[in-house]
């Protein structure tokens, strides 16, 4: 009897799967050809990275500790030629507990041998050789994950939730942590990758959907309490089911972009009620690098307490040799640089319509933003005592379309010159009034289809920019001013 | 003499026994979709967020969440009870006239103070002895002001900037309102979102 506990405990104490053989194969390139296999993975979020010895094999085989996601590429050089770059191996997800390993790329997993659990292991067990095929990983949940009928018919999942199935989580508590477990379908859909060249820099723009909320049955686990007649509690955690959860779980997602496992600064995000998008600026290439969307997931259910959990998607990305910006707008930025917005054009919060789009300038050069003639200057004052434009420069362009620039701190064009796209026309500043108040430092800017402010059109659908880069200034304090004609509500 | 003494007593014993230093630590995120303009902790453990559209008293520890009716061109406060700032705004054509007014109600809707004023301002901090003020619109000069309700006085203020420290919070992220006792503080990170922390 006692060797019988004594094997028991040190089983528990070490998982069946200590570790897990992959192979990793790829395209024969010919003679001459060298490959040098490089796995990446993630430990508490540092990146690991494993380099193979090179080899001539167009495959190795590789060995895995860790329960964890890996991502494997291969690179591939001929010493003669100079050819060299990369060839993706994929990335897959090993459970070493459950000895799973599959492409899905879902966090933590952490699963229980006691009773407790038993069932749901066995649920779980699948034939070898089925393991590491797409259909265990992607299966779709069947028969057993089904909740019971509530009785009256009606779901007891909630509504507006678009996913349909159940999501079955693991959560386990221990010392105020909590890991998640889960294989669940997020509705994590990348719908856009576009990698653009805008000569002196590359954005790459992620547009995507997902689900704003799941289905979901979640089970809660903590570690007993050591007891002297339980021998499976006296050597480590020995985990059991303290609390279950059904119903509506909702996903809460900011996202990022990781270069070579690293979470890149420089990113702008948006999250509406189905859809995202996520947008950075790169200096260099990052073609060949190892591009991934790293989504961040919080989420909370409230069984006899409340519970929060972290969880983390990432996808990688194929970016492609960078494309040139696909525009034939005629007219330039007004600045030499891009500068944020207080207010965008068109129907505002403050404005309806406001006809120009105010950029929060202090003080800075103020450019054509294409070839034509200045046709007014001076200090408007429409409004008299009370509402005036300030100093103020209008050009009429080629094209016979008008761009015109108010409040400003001086201007050094005169009546009938002849200005060229990007020349230097003023300085914005702060000069008018609104209602009988100073301005704050900024320029009005209006394009419009002829000399009349009632012909003014949206400045985004002539101006040849990267209009992503031009973010909405403060809207955390003034949230009103995302609203209007802004190319990018959430910014 | 006796107080450099003291001085030197306190310094050693303050060497020897350091205090530990408070550390905050996430407890979870208000799941809101709004940015409060302000936060009053009206006891323990109940906070009331206020926006110009959406108010909502929120427990802090059983994270019960019950909004408040909203009000038009008005802003919620609390002071010994709810109260609520309505404004008003009209065009003028002379610095001699007032653009706008301001009144301040009761929870019961009873008016208890009316002021007209130039410029055009908006409440964003609702009591029944002092009312802070912003300019209306984002586009013009940014500045603050008080109006102070039982000298029945307006003036513009400095405008503050500071940020507390606390162990625990990162820099990319803003403290936007803490318990008197600072067992509790509301955050707003990186990503807009709006967290408690709690005091290990």
């Amino acid at each position: 009897m006692f060797p019988a506990i004594l094997l028991s405990s040190i089983l528990a104490l070490n998982p069946v799967w200590e570790s897990k053989e992959r192979r990793l194969s790829w395209p024969n390139y010919g003679d001459g050809y060298e490959y040098v296999v490089q796995i990446f993975t993630d430990r508490e979020y540092t990146q690991l990275y494993i380099e193979s010895e090179t080899t001539t094999n167009t495959w190795i085989g590789v060995t895995l500790y860790d329960t964890n996601l890996y991502f494997a590429r291969v690179r591939y050089s001929n010493s003669e030629t100079e050819d060299e770059d990369y060839f993706p191996l994929g990335q897959f997800y090993l459970n070493l507990e459950n000895g799973y390993l599959g492409e899905d790329i879902i966090y933590f997993p952490p699963l229980e041998e006691d009773e407790e659990v038993e069932d749901l292991i066995k649920d779980l067990e699948v034939d070898d050789e089925k393991k590491d095929t797409d259909d265990f990983i992607y299966s779709p949940i069947d028969e057993r994950d089904q909740l019971p009928d509530s009785g009256d018919g009606e779901s007891v999942l909630g509504e507006s939730t678009k996913a349909k199935e159940l999501c079955r989580i693991f959560l386990f508590k221990e010392k105020g942590e909590v890991d998640a477990s889960f294989r669940c379908d997020l509705g994590v859909e990348l719908k856009k990758v576009e990698y653009i060249n805008w000569g002196e820099y590359f954005t790459l723009e992620i547009k995507g959907t997902y689900f704003k909320s799941i289905p979901s049955y979640v089970k809660i686990y903590e570690c007993k309490k050591r007891t002297v007649t339980d021998p499976s509690t006296w050597f480590g955690c020995k985990k059991i089911l303290v609390d279950e959860y059904i119903g509506p779980l909702p996903l809460r997602f900011v996202g990022n972009i990781q270069v070579d496992g690293k979470v890149y600064p420089n990113t702008n995000w948006g999250f509406g009620d189905t859809e995202f998008f996520v947008k950075a600026k790169f200096r260099d290439d990052i073609s060949r690098k190892d591009v991934r969307l790293r989504l961040e997931l919080s989420s909370y259910v409230k069984g006899k307490e409340w519970i929060d959990f972290l969880a983390y998607i990432r996808k990688t990305l194929i970016t492609g040799k960078a494309k040139a910006p696909d525009s034939n707008k005629p007219f330039s930025f007004p600045f030499e640089k891009y500068i944020g917005v207080s207010q965008w054009h068109g129907c505002t919060v403050y404005q309806c319509p406001h006809k120009g789009i105010d950029f929060g300038s202090y003080k800075e050069k103020v450019l054509s933003i294409g070839d034509g003639k200045v046709v007014s200057t001076g200090y408007d004052k429409y409004g008299g005592q009370c509402f005036q434009g300030g100093r103020y420069v209008i050009v009429k362009h080629i094209n016979g379309m008008h761009s015109t620039y108010f409040h400003l701190d001086s201007y050094s064009v005169k009546v009938g010159a002849t200005v060229k796209k990007g020349s230097v026309i003023g300085v914005s500043g702060n000069s008018g009034k609104w209602n009988c108040q100073r301005l704050g430092y900024h320029l009005h800017f209006e394009t419009r289809k002829n000399r009349y402010s009632s012909s003014h059109v949206n400045p985004i659908e002539y101006i040849d920019a990267d209009w992503s880069m031009v973010p909405t200034l403060r809207y955390k304090l003034f949230p009103g001013r995302l609203s209007g004609d802004n190319p990018h509500p959430s910014f | 003499m006796v107080k450099k003494i003291l001085t030197v007593i306190t310094t050693i014993i303050s060497l020897l026994f350091p205090t530990k230093e408070s550390v905050y630590i996430k407890d979870h995120i208000i799941d809101i979709s709004f940015i409060p303009v302000n936060i009053y902790w009206i006891d323990d453990s109940n906070i009331l967020l206020c926006s110009y559209g959406q108010t909502f008293i929120y427990n802090t520890i059983t994270r019960g969440k019950n909004e408040i009716e909203t009000c038009e061109k008005c802003i919620y406060g609390f002071d010994q009870g709810l109260v609520y700032c309505k404004y008003e705004h009209r065009v003028i054509s002379s610095t001699k006239e007032f653009s706008t007014t301001i009144y301040v109600y009761d929870s019961r809707a009873k008016l208890l103070y009316e002021r007209n004023l130039f410029p055009t301002v908006l409440p964003y901090k609702c009591t029944k002895r002092y009312i802070s003020l912003r300019p209306a619109y984002s586009f013009l000069e940014r500045k603050e002001y008080v109006l102070d309700i039982s000298k029945d006085s307006f003036k513009e203020v400095s405008i503050e900037s500071k940020q507390k420290i606390f162990n625990g919070i990162t820099k990319k992220s803003t403290v936007i309102s803490e318990k008197v006792d600072l067992e509790r503080l509301i955050v707003l990170d990186e990503y807009n979102r709006i967290w408690v922390y709690v005091r290990e």
